[in-house]
């Protein structure tokens, strides 16, 4: 008796096993059969690489971002697993589509089969849900902030939302308990009761056996070997698909670290689930629909609970030929609903400037949060956002987004990527300030007009003089009020132009007079006159106009000079991006130090340098200087700055907008530094 | 084409369902493999680690370490534990002795018989592992009979010119007579 004969005798695997496979399959084999079969294979596929993600994967708010940053960034073949396990995730979808399509195109769901139609849609349930548990385990901004807008829904259901939301969430707000409890669901609860329903729906499915596809094409098979040939090979299929994907996106995509204290509005679902978040959306939810305060609940789960128990009855109403018609014409109405939103959202998306922006500053925040990761061998144990919190690479740009994009612009941008348009810059683009490059711009006269420097201040705009000013006053209260800003460029221009144009100055007064109230044309036709014949064109900065009228006359030999000092004036700042450039010049540099030590060009007559102490001007000594930029900022209006001239910049001292340690982040990212 | 012989199917649809088997068993077990290869590669990463160097940690110093028994340091090191980086994380204790002017023994506090961790006795003046009761001499020699097939393993000591007294902390395999590093 040979072993295997041993094994039967004690437990019939044979019979268990023929059974198995010898089931009848009427009509023979067939492509059409294989989703049920490639739906168990992508289960058995989340349950292994599950597993192994499982032991190494730690489930709190210190630790869950940054295991998965070590499974997919450190452990040799983890972005592997884990990209398996999310690619085959998002397949289930379309695999689940399409069974489902099979059962009721082929009438599978009819009697006497309803209860398996019905564990089917459980299963279906049971799924998504996996997937939605799944979504907030890597805890990435992505995955959180999405969540967050399921687990308030959850809090919206009448009467008993609250206890439901409080239940799911482990807390009031998230934290370690929501991860645990997603991660018991996700990995534990679901999955039991997914194979337990799963037993279920097969054994109904082969209690019943196969739905044929009339009419049969050829004699009745086996299911052994033709048709499980055909879902190996389809599940062949699927995995290559699988790989696929996973090597052209190189693995699964971790986003930065989820951060409480950052609202991400690029928050979006899994794409299977957007068709729901743009329902959410449809104005006939919004408080002034139809449904008023109750629109939301509507949306979330009056409409997808009648959507289901539509589904749930299918089988009763199968029962009428008409009725199986409504159905399939149903279920592909309901799949035309599904791809237009989902189409409307991700054109929504593709076309939102806001939204994008928020994406490319995600994908950077999670590759910064990574590279800090490995460049300081691991994460410190509060966590990763303590990595991106200290980082002024990180921090830089976003202090620089809400306290100076108001007035300056970084290369263009507000530091963040979106572009500042030249109205809304009123002072100096700040990229690579104190470089030559900078420095050079500046003193050059073609480029000291523009926005990228002094274009937007009073140092090239000047206001006119107070008695002017006064006059100015007096024609506005004869004006309309509401047309005042429309005509204050013509007053402006009158006002400071001396000896105009004819023309140009009856068209200024002809603008005034039309703002004008009821029987004022004639004194304002006056009092205009007279601002015209005695105005004055205020005049540009000291520096300004060194820029303008005396820098194009220098000599061969003062722009030579004029270049010394512009390096020597750039080494004071030690930015990190000259230090190659400095080192080399150094001889160079001297003969620029020298050059101010000497007062040559006037540059140290207003300019404090060395023993020079110089006058109106900001202070030479450390231009640029992580020190000079801390007490610029402090207090910009200060005698070593810009004194009682400065025009608008503010003062960012200690505590009053920017703490120190704030401080330090934004210049630390202003000069290069990490 | 050789004859069919009797253990062969004979029949040229036998031939063509045993191929169909096979080819089922290719396919069943080809789409499989990726996932498994995948989670064997991450489940099997600590193997192919190298050992890691020893640390060498400061313990104390020789002011703070008169003549006298055995006393019990724990250790704690800059480590990063998988992504965790930490400043000073406890890895282990070890038992330093004064032994002369400018000497000190230092004895691993991990029992060399299956790792337990080793206390010292002042009265019996010996050393003792409570899990299987191995006891050693309070030179770190096994007594018999004690389960453990060695003594206690000794840690190689730096003393600088300041008198810090710094330690190479290292484990050791358990269970077998040879002293061999593993970490
Ligand atoms: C008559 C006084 C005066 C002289 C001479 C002068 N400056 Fe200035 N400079 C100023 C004042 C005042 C400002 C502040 C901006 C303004 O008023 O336009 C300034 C601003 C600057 C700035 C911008 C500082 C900042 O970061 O905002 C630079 C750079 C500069 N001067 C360089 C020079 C150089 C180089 C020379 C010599 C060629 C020079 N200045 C000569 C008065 C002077
Ligand atoms: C309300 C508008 C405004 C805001 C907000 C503002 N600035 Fe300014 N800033 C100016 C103006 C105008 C100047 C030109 C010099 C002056 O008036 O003092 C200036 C000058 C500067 C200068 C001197 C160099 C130069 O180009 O002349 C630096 C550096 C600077 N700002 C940095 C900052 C930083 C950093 C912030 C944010 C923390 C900031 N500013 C916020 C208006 C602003």
């Amino acid at each position: 008796m040979g072993l295997f004969d041993w094994i039967d005798d004690r437990t019939g695997y044979r019979k268990l096993l023929k059974s198995a496979l010898y089931e009848h399959v009427p009509g023979g084999s067939r492509w059409r059969y294989i989703w049920g079969s490639t739906l168990s294979f992508a289960i058995v596929v989340q349950f292994i690489t599950g597993v192994f993600l499982w032991m190494h994967y730690s489930p709190s708010a210190q630790s869950a971002w940054e295991s998965v940053y070590y499974i997919n960034e450190v452990m040799p073949g983890g972005w592997l697993l884990r990209g398996i396990h999310h690619y085959m995730a998002q397949l289930m979808v379309p695999l689940l589509v399409l069974h489902f399509m099979q059962v009721i195109i082929d009438g599978a769901y009819k009697a006497p089969r309803e209860f398996n139609y019905w564990f089917g849609l459980g299963l279906l349930v049971l799924v998504l849900a996996i997937s939605l548990t799944g979504y907030l385990l890597p805890w990435d901004q992505r995955g959180y902030w999405s969540t967050k807008v399921v687990t308030n829904l959850v809090g919206n259901v009448p009467v008993v939302g609250d206890a439901m939301q409080r239940t799911v969430v482990g807390d009031a707000n998230y934290g370690h308990h929501t991860l645990t409890r997603f991660f018991a669901l996700h990995a534990g609860v679901l999955p039991a009761l997914l194979v337990l329903l799963i037993i279920a729906h097969i054994a109904l499915f082969r209690k019943h056996g196969l739905t044929p596809k009339l009419p049969k094409k050829k004699r009745d098979g086996m299911f052994f070997p033709d048709q499980v040939l055909m879902d190996a090979v389809a599940c062949c299929v699927v995995m290559i698909a699988v790989l696929v994907l996973v090597w052209h996106f190189k693995g699964a995509a971790l986003g930065a670290p989820a951060n409480p204290a950052e609202q991400y509005s690029a928050a979006r679902p899994d794409w299977y689930f957007m068709f729901l978040f743009q329902f959410l959306k449809l104005k006939t939810f919004a408080p002034d629909g139809p449904f008023g305060e109750n629109g939301l609940i509507v949306a979330s789960l009056v409409i997808p609970g009648l959507v289901f128990g539509l589904l749930m009855l299918m089988p009763i109403l199968g029962r009428w030929k008409i009725g199986h018609f409504f159905n399939v014409f149903t279920l592909f109405a309901g799949l035309a609903g599904f791809g237009y939103l989902t189409t409307v959202a991700f054109m929504k998306d593709a076309a939102d400037p806001h939204y994008k922006a928020a994406v490319v500053q995600a994908q950077k925040d999670a590759a910064r949060a990574m590279e800090l990761a490995k460049k300081r061998d691991g994460i410190p144990t509060e966590g990763a956002l303590a990595l991106l919190r200290d980082d002024p690479l990180t921090q830089g740009p976003r202090l620089f987004k809400s306290q100076c994009a108001s007035c300056h612009a970084w290369d263009g941008h507000n530091g963040l990527g979106e572009i500042i348009p030249d109205k809304d810059r009123s002072a100096p683009d700040l990229a690579r300030f104190a470089s030559r490059e900078w420095l050079a711009g500046f003193l050059d006269p073609k480029q000291i007009e523009t926005h990228k420097y002094f274009g937007g201040t009073r140092f090239v705009n000047p206001p006119p003089d107070d008695a002017t000013k006064e006059k100015m006053a007096e024609i506005r209260k004869l004006l309309k009020p509401d047309v005042i800003p429309a005509a204050e460029p013509a007053l402006l221009a009158l006002a400071t132009t001396p000896k105009p144009d004819q023309a140009k100055r009856d068209g200024w007064i002809a603008t005034l007079t039309a703002a004008s109230l009821p029987d004022n044309q004639d004194r304002i036709t006056s009092l205009a006159g007279r601002l015209s014949a005695q105005a004055v064109a205020p005049k540009k900065s000291k520096m300004v106009r060194i820029i303008l009228d005396d820098i194009p006359d220098y000599t061969a030999e003062q722009k030579d000079q004029l270049n010394k000092i512009i390096a020597a004036l750039s080494a004071e700042a030690k930015l990190p991006l000259q230090k190659e450039i400095d080192a080399k010049d150094a001889a160079f540099i001297e003969e620029g130090r020298k050059l101010l030590s000497d007062v040559a060009l006037d540059c140290t007559d207003c300019h404090q340098w060395r023993a020079n102490e110089g006058g109106s001007g900001p202070t030479f000594e450390g231009y640029g200087s992580t020190e000079w930029l801390r007490e610029f900022l402090k207090n910009p209006a200060h005698d070593n700055f810009y004194g009682k001239r400065n025009d608008r910049m503010p003062a960012f001292g200690e505590g009053s907008r920017l703490s120190a340690r704030e401080l330090d982040l934004l210049i630390h990212w202003m000069r290069g530094e990490e | 084409m050789t004859e069919p012989t009797t253990t062969e199917p004979g029949q040229p649809g036998d031939r063509r369902e045993f191929l169909k088997s096979a080819a089922c068993a290719v396919f069943g077990t080809a789409c499989i493999i990726p996932p498994v290869v995948a989670g064997v590669t991450v489940l099997t990463a600590p193997i192919r680690e190298l050992v890691p160097e020893g640390v060498k940690v400061k313990l104390s110093s020789l002011d703070a370490l008169p003549p006298g028994p055995p006393r019990l340091f724990s250790v704690s090191v800059e480590r990063t534990d998988a992504w965790t980086r930490h400043q000073r994380n406890a890895v282990g204790a070890v038992f330093l002795e004064r032994t002369g002017e400018r000497t000190v023994k230092a004895l691993s506090a991990s029992c060399p018989h299956l790792g337990g961790s080793i206390e010292y006795r002042p009265e019996q003046k010996d050393f003792y592992c409570g899990i299987h009761d191995s006891a050693f001499t309070a030179q770190g020699d096994v007594v018999q009979p004690s389960p453990a097939y060695r003594g206690l393993d000794t840690l190689e000591v730096e003393i600088n010119a300041a008198g810090e007294i710094w330690v190479v902390f290292r484990e050791f395999k358990a269970g077998i007579k040879e002293k061999i590093a593993v970490g």
